[in-house]
């Protein structure tokens, strides 16, 4: 039976009514209660299983389960294929069976390798290699279902699975162990195939002769070049598709397998469950997309001339649906009562309880992703989105391998699952935008009308319609926007409120979007592929944030110097996730340094112009000094955030006067001075440039007052704005006296040849703004190379005057003169943490030079090399040279301390304000600051911890505790870690 | 009433293109520049704001420069500070320039009938370059003009064009004296009582008498009046754009600079000039007849003034071979004339201006010792400056530096660029050269720079500064290989930026001139 052109395919006649919403309201709740109804069969098996089998043991059925979605997906991914493109059913199904034959055998033969690798039995492999055949044809048929709207024969195959899996699989548990319940799970599948076959046979849609013959005798590349072509066409259009799907299920079913291979055996249990908790949440709304994905019911039906209406709509009522179906399965999983869990969890209970509410968020994300993903592909954005998914992919997997907790784990899902959501709304943002310029209109509206023989062309047979490529999807748009008003106020997407508000979006050309994206991929995974050791200033971060935040705001007032916005922020992480891992305190700033990328990127894209916006996105991406605060549990990557943004307000204000910007500089600055109080010299250095240029331009022309003005509300609003923060500066200083409760220059004497204050000290600011931070030696040579700043200073005679180089250059450099020079009589206020806004500031600056100076075509390629090439090796030396004198490694100290220590052992450390970092990092012993030294006899061992010690006075207090210890204990050992030195002594 | 800038280009072009078929415009009439714009004007408060802070600077630096302890290698200090102290000595000069610049009012009016002849002197430049010229030089308003061609190429083409324009042909039998030569024999068979000299690639404007004539009419010990040399081409072609960059610093505040002090002198191009004070004309036993002159005439008690305003669209040198010719007869020129300007009678602001515009060409052996002292310091381990820290050198230094290069910025209007720079820098052999040749009293010859590139490249044209670029990259690779320690690479580094700077000044020799078609000449 040959596949009928979609315009002649029987549909159902249920679901049909004259309101479209209600038609998809009613579709989709079926779905989901079909997915609710399996995920509630899922549940019980896995909560059963997890119940009867040992932790262990039910980590390999996790695994199993994993590897069974891995296998299963690409298959699936050929359901979102399948959906869009059900004509193919009957060319598919033979395929995908000789595929799946193909790659059970060679699963079969890799069974004991495999098993080893993922730590599981080989007869999961194996029975994993038995439902590798089932799995395509089954992906084929459940998406030829949705595509054709036979909701019912779709849905049935969707409760069967569950059903025979928790007969089969339960029944096999008792006797066989994971192995048994692996076996209903294939044999769940297996069902599932058979009914979906049945039905498609009875409806016509499939002759089982046909199959039958095509497997046998059907060659695997077709004899003449039409049939070549034809399946070309078949194969390749829904590969995007496929891909894409493909990729998004490895980020919802990698985490467990990872998880399983560096996590330890109990860590990995509790994960596995939560994985499965949480997977049901994912479930309940895996059939949504398939629906979106399904081209338009009423297009077969009707030559409508507004599907892009019904099609919006109805992804809309997708959308609802989906976020309504995760919140509502998360909230249940959530109110499950804890003695409920525990009869399921047993002792983990506790533990899966905690990480629990992360994944939950994890998997409601994903599940709205997945919807937005469906829009993509059947926008023709399959492609794009493929390559988004990618990314977040490479970013969990950094992120997995870096997990130590189950927690950890969670949230390197959620991350994932977040810049896979940021993803697909960007690229669909652009596709709205195309689609509701006024000329895409029309083309738009065919994009999912196959059948509409304007938008398809037929192939050479006549039977096979070929999928419609949005051709104004992809080309580029002009660079500029029409203006709003240049369509007819009825077109379709003026009525559409949503559309109207996205087309207000100043959304760049695709290729910005795709930069932006790219780099801050680039900018997240750069931050995320390397990590440090929690140092002190950190810790005290998260123990505040830890508190209620009554009690936050109370330590805040009497032991802390800094504002609370970034407190706040961090309190809030905290208390959500429930998490202080690494990770996760240092989220915010991870956030505010990949955002910076992108305000980067559009600034100087306003700035100057694209090439230059593209430089400057790269350099913030992979700037040294932008990456070590993006990894720091502190305010400094939202100081460069919001300095950066105040920066381009500014220059916006100077050239077009818009109280808008106005009001935006206001808001940046008010956030700035409420994240640290030291970014008062760069709101003042703005206001200054702000009312400098006001009054020039007054001078210049008295009735040219407009500036002045805006200059004024300006600093009205910002003093209005931190007048409350009054009370709370004067209280600090009162309890504080002006003084950190630690020392706040911790390694900063040791970045500059000498000590003091001097001209080595500035050029050691810019090189830690540009090239980060790195040891003595250097950094000594980068200052060596001094002589290269006056060809810069050179360089830059007559490149004419730029308002945004002015702005940037006062943001860069008086904020660290002024600093310079209180430092002659304090030298710890000069540190790159007080005048971060040089940082963005020179990052752009240098952006601008490598873009715009070079001119022959060597020097246009050579200068960005070599500049690229520089920030990359200050970047390496930054993070992987362990003589930075800025690392702390307080983390690989105490697991030292908890490896070698035994119950009752002593742990002394020095200098006193270690505290929060040992209360962060858990010795897991009993601890004491230095000081004088008891009778310590009772203690088999005692470590004594120091750091800090380039400081006269702790290098005094340990040598002195250590000298009393060597007279009356043995050392054992002396081990030196960055800037942290242990002795051991029994 | 002045006229626009766009009404002014409309009017000339008019006036000089007929019948365009599609032949590519002459940039002299493509996109002329008029006016004072192309110069730049900087803000007199800026300026001696800047000043001030220069001269802190100075005596920042040298207040610790020349104290005894500073001294390392005695040799080696005492050439950097010779180098240092001349440096000073032209900034000093270039700040006393600046600090005032005059902004003539507009030149009274004048008698119509007064009589200029204006003089063309061409020696082997083409017909399509000569053409515009004469038909520019014929429309010029305000005076009754006659245009000579004053043609020591003997060449029938020119007699031809001279007939067809309707300007007069001058020819000698005697070809001696070069430009000078030429330009006296011309003064001996014409009788205005004014006389304006233009190159033959300078296309005036037609308002060029009226916005200087009138100086000289009024004023009887006015002997010229000098207009600034514009390059019509500086926005096609880098080597000149780069020499119009160093020709706008001097046209615009050191020129105007040397106005206020009654200094300018005269230029040999766009300049009118009064017959009687000529006397006998021009002096031809001197590369720069004009740099003579101009010392005879403020001798002889004559003033000079100068008309900050682009009223002449000329040709800049289009390659480096050009370029370089032209500096070497400049250089010799100058320093020829600098025994001159020291022995001449005249008032001290006067002189000191002369002797500071001939000594400019002996920047060149700064950039030498500059260059060698890093190559010094890797080779032999001896450092001008010992018993130092390198960061206090650069405390003192860098302030300095950074004002004398703000002030140059500042004062030139922003014209004056890296290229410009890094061009004048890459030859500074040329200087050396032209010092020894004076010194050793070779003979020089006149050699008319080239009009149009030669459309190839000249790589060889620049064989001294590639040797000087493969010195310092072979001194930096031994440095390297010796020690990698700070002060190898501080060394290594200053060597790395001269070879920079050195590569980027003749990279225009490692480029192909972009082909640029001939405009036609129509007669």
């Amino acid at each position: 039976m040959s596949a009928a052109p979609l315009g002649a395919t029987p549909v159902d006649a249920e679901f049909t009514t004259s309101r479209p919403i209600a038609r998809d309201v009613a579709r989709h709740a079926s779905a989901v209660g079909a997915q609710v109804a399996a995920g509630a069969g899922n549940l019980v098996f896995a909560i059963v299983a997890v119940r009867l089998l040992p932790g262990g043991a039910y980590a390999h059925l996790a695994v199993f389960v994993a590897a069974y979605l891995l296998v299963n997906t690409p298959a699936a991914s050929l359901t979102a294929g399948a959906s869009m493109r059900p004509d193919l059913t009957t060319r598919l199904v033979p395929l995908t069976l000789r595929l799946g034959v193909l790659i059970a055998a060679v699963l079969a033969v890799a069974a004991p390798l495999l098993g080893n690798q993922l730590n599981v039995p080989a007869s999961l492999v194996l029975l994993l290699a038995v439902d590798a055949v089932a799995a395509g044809p089954l992906a084929v048929l459940r998406g030829s279902l949705f595509g054709r709207h036979r909701m019912s024969g779709a849905l049935l195959g969707i409760v069967s699975e569950p059903a025979v899996r928790c007969a089969v699989g339960l029944a096999l548990i008792g006797p066989l162990g994971a192995v048994g319940a692996a076996t209903g799970v294939v044999c769940g599948g297996y069902a599932a195939l058979a009914l979906c076959a049945l039905y498609s046979h009875r409806a016509g849609l499939l002759s089982f002769g046909r199959v039958w013959h095509d497997v046998r005798h059907q060659p695997w590349r077709p004899r003449s070049p039409g049939e070549r072509a034809e399946l070309g066409q078949a194969i390749l259009r829904p590969m995007p598709t496929v891909i894409a799907f493909l990729l998004f299920a490895v980020v919802t079913a990698e985490d467990v397998i990872i998880a399983n291979r560096v996590l330890d055996p109990t860590v990995a249990g509790v994960f596995a469950a939560v994985s499965t908790l949480g997977g049901a949440v994912l479930f309940a709304t895996a059939t949504i997309p398939l629906i979106v994905l399904a081209p338009s019911r009423r297009t077969q039906l009707e030559s409508s001339e507004q599907p892009l209406l019904t099609r919006r709509k109805a992804t809309l009522t997708a959308l609802a649906v989906t976020a309504g179906t995760s919140l509502l399965a998360s909230g249940v999983v959530l109110s499950l009562p804890t003695s409920v869990l525990h009869v399921a969890l047993g002792e983990r209970t506790a533990a899966v309880r905690a990480v629990l509410p992360t994944y939950l968020a994890a998997m409601a994300v994903l599940c709205v992703a997945r919807v937005v993903l469906a829009w993509l592909c059947s926008h023709g954005r399959g492609a794009a989105a493929a390559y988004s998914t990618g990314a977040a992919v490479l970013v969990q997997i950094v992120l997995l391998l870096h997990a130590q907790t189950a927690s950890a784990a969670a949230t390197a899902t959620l991350v994932a699952g977040a810049a896979t959501l940021i993803f697909y709304v960007g690229q669909a943002l652009l596709v709205l935008r195309t689609l509701t310029t006024p000329n895409n209109l029309a083309t738009s509206n065919n994009l999912a009308t196959p059948s509409r023989p304007a938008a398809s062309a037929e192939s050479p047979s006549g039977s096979l319609p070929r999928a419609t490529v949005p051709a104004d999807v992809s080309t580029d748009p002009p660079e500029t926007f029409a203006p709003e008003a240049a369509g007819p106020k009825h077109s379709t997407a003026e009525r559409l409120p949503l559309l109207t508000r996205m087309r207000r979006i100043r959304m760049r050309r695709p290729q910005d979007l795709r930069w932006v994206i790219g780099c801050a991929v680039l900018g997240l995974a750069i931050r995320i592929a390397t990590d440090r050791s929690v140092w002190i200033d950190e810790a005290i971060s998260v123990h505040e944030a830890s508190q209620p935040y009554g009690t936050m705001l109370q330590l805040l007032r009497d032991t802390d110097v800094h504002p609370p916005l970034y407190f706040t922020l961090l309190w809030g992480v905290i208390h959500l996730t429930g998490s202080t891992t690494e990770a996760i305190v240092r989220l915010p700033s991870l956030v505010a340094g990949v955002l910076l990328v992108v305000v980067a990127y559009y600034a100087a894209r306003e700035f100057w112009d694209r090439r230059s916006a593209r430089y400057a996105a790269v350099i913030m991406a992979v700037g040294p000094a932008a990456v070590w605060y993006a990894q720091d549990a502190r305010m400094y990557a939202l100081f460069m955030l919001f300095t950066t943004l105040a920066a381009w307000m500014v220059v916006r204000v100077l050239r077009h006067g818009r109280w808008r910007d106005v009001g935006v500089f206001a808001l940046a600055c008010g956030l700035m001075l409420w994240t640290q109080y030291d970014t008062l010299l760069v709101v003042l250095t703005l206001l200054a440039a702000l009312g400098g240029a006001a009054g020039y331009r007054w001078w210049r022309d008295h009735r040219n007052r407009a500036l002045l003005w805006r200059s004024l509300a300006a600093s009205g609003a910002i003093v209005l704005m931190t007048l409350p923060l009054l009370p709370l500066v004067l209280h600090q200083y009162q309890h504080t006296a002006g003084v950190a409760s630690v020392p706040s220059q911790a390694g900063q004497a040791a970045d500059t040849a000498s000590q003091g204050v001097n001209i080595y000290s500035a050029l050691a600011g810019g090189t830690w703004a540009l090239f980060g931070y790195h040891s003595d030696h250097v950094m000594l040579l980068i200052n060596a190379f001094w002589p290269v700043l006056l060809l810069l200073v050179l360089g830059s005679l007559g490149r004419g005057r730029s308002v945004p180089v002015r702005v940037l250059a006062l943001m860069a450099l008086v904020p660290p003169a002024v600093l310079f020079a209180l430092a002659q009589s304090r030298s710890d206020l000069f540190d790159l943490r007080y005048f971060s806004a040089t940082v963005p500031a020179l990052n752009l600056m240098l952006a601008r030079m490598v873009a715009s100076w070079p001119k022959g075509w060597f020097t246009r390629r050579a200068v960005p090399a070599v500049t690229a090439i520089a920030l990359v090796a200050g970047l390496v030396d930054e993070q992987a040279n362990s003589s930075n004198p800025r690392v702390y490694d307080f983390r690989s100290a105490v697991a030292y301390v908890r490896a070698h220590s035994e119950h009752g052992d002593l742990l002394l450390y020095g200098p006193q304000f270690l505290q929060p970092e040992l209360e962060y990092y858990q010795p897991g012993m009993a601890s004491a600051p230095i000081g004088p030294v008891g009778d310590t006899t009772a203690h088999p061992h005692v470590f004594l911890l120091g750091s800090f010690l380039n400081e006269k006075a702790t290098s005094a207090a340990v040598g002195t505790t250590l000298y009393k210890l060597q007279h009356s204990r043995h050392e054992v050992a002396k081990v030196n870690f960055p800037n942290v030195t242990i002795w051991e002594f029994e | 009433m002045r006229m626009s800038t766009t009404e002014k280009f409309d009017l000339l072009r008019d006036q000089l293109v007929e019948g365009d078929d599609g032949a590519e415009l002459d940039p002299r009439l493509a996109d002329p520049a008029w006016g004072e714009a192309p110069l730049g004007y900087p803000r007199l408060g800026r300026v001696r704001l800047l000043l001030a802070a220069n001269i802190v600077a100075g005596v920042w630096y040298f207040s610790w420069l020349l104290r005894p302890d500073r001294v390392g290698y005695p040799v080696l200090y005492g050439i950097l500070l010779v180098a240092e102290l001349f440096n000073l000595a032209q900034a000093v000069g270039f700040w006393v320039s600046i600090s005032r610049q005059r902004r003539r009012p507009d030149a009274p009016a004048f008698d119509p009938t007064t009589r200029v002849d204006v003089f063309i002197p061409r020696y082997d430049e083409p017909a399509e370059i000569v053409a515009p010229v004469l038909r520019a030089a014929r429309a010029m308003r305000g005076a009754d003009v006659i245009v000579h061609l004053l043609d020591d190429g003997d060449d029938e083409e020119m007699l031809r064009l001279a007939t067809s324009l309707g300007v007069s042909y001058i020819s000698r039998t005697r070809h001696n004296g070069a430009k000078a030569g030429n330009i006296n024999h011309a003064l001996t068979v014409t009788t205005a009582p004014y006389v304006v000299v233009f190159d033959c690639d300078h296309v005036p404007h037609p308002d060029f008498l009226l916005r200087t004539l009138g100086l000289l009419v009024a004023d009887d010990k006015m002997a010229l009046v000098q207009t600034p040399q514009h390059y019509a081409n500086s926005l096609e072609n880098e080597v000149a754009a780069a020499s119009w960059a160093q020709q706008a610093l001097f046209f615009g505040c050191i020129a105007r600079g040397k106005d206020t002090l009654g200094a300018m002198f005269c230029c040999g191009t766009n300049v009118v000039l009064r017959r009687t004070a000529l006397g006998d004309g021009f002096p031809e036993d001197s590369l720069t007849e004009d740099f003579s002159l101009s010392i005879r005439l403020h001798e002889d008690g004559w003033r000079t003034a100068y008309v900050p305003e682009v009223l002449a669209q000329g040709l800049g040198p289009e390659d480096l071979g050009s370029y370089l010719g032209q500096q070497l007869r400049w250089a010799r020129g100058c320093l020829s004339g600098l025994s001159d300007a020291l022995s001449s009678r005249l008032p001290l602001r006067i002189k000191a201006q002369y002797v500071l515009s001939s000594m400019y060409f002996l920047t060149g052996w700064t950039v030498l010792i500059y260059m060698a002292l890093p190559v010094m310091r890797i080779v032999t381990g001896h450092q001008p400056l010992a018993t130092t820290n390198a960061d206090q050198f650069l405390l003192h230094f860098a302030p300095y530096y950074a004002l004398c290069l703000g002030s140059v910025a500042i004062a030139g209007g922003g014209k004056y660029t890296f290229r410009a720079f890094t061009l004048s820098a890459a030859t500074y052999w040329v200087h050396v050269t032209a010092t020894l040749l004076t010194l050793a009293r070779r003979r020089g010859r006149f050699a008319v720079t080239p009009k149009t590139s030669a459309g190839e490249r000249q790589p060889l044209a620049a064989w001294p500064t590639l040797v000087t670029v493969a010195l310092l990259l072979g001194v930096m690779a031994y440095g390297l290989s010796k020690s990698r320690d700070a002060s190898m690479f501080n060394n290594v580094a200053f060597a790395g930026v001269h070879a920079c700077i050195l590569l980027v000044g003749i990279s225009a020799a490692f480029h192909r001139p972009a082909a640029r078609d001939r405009f036609e000449f129509q007669e």
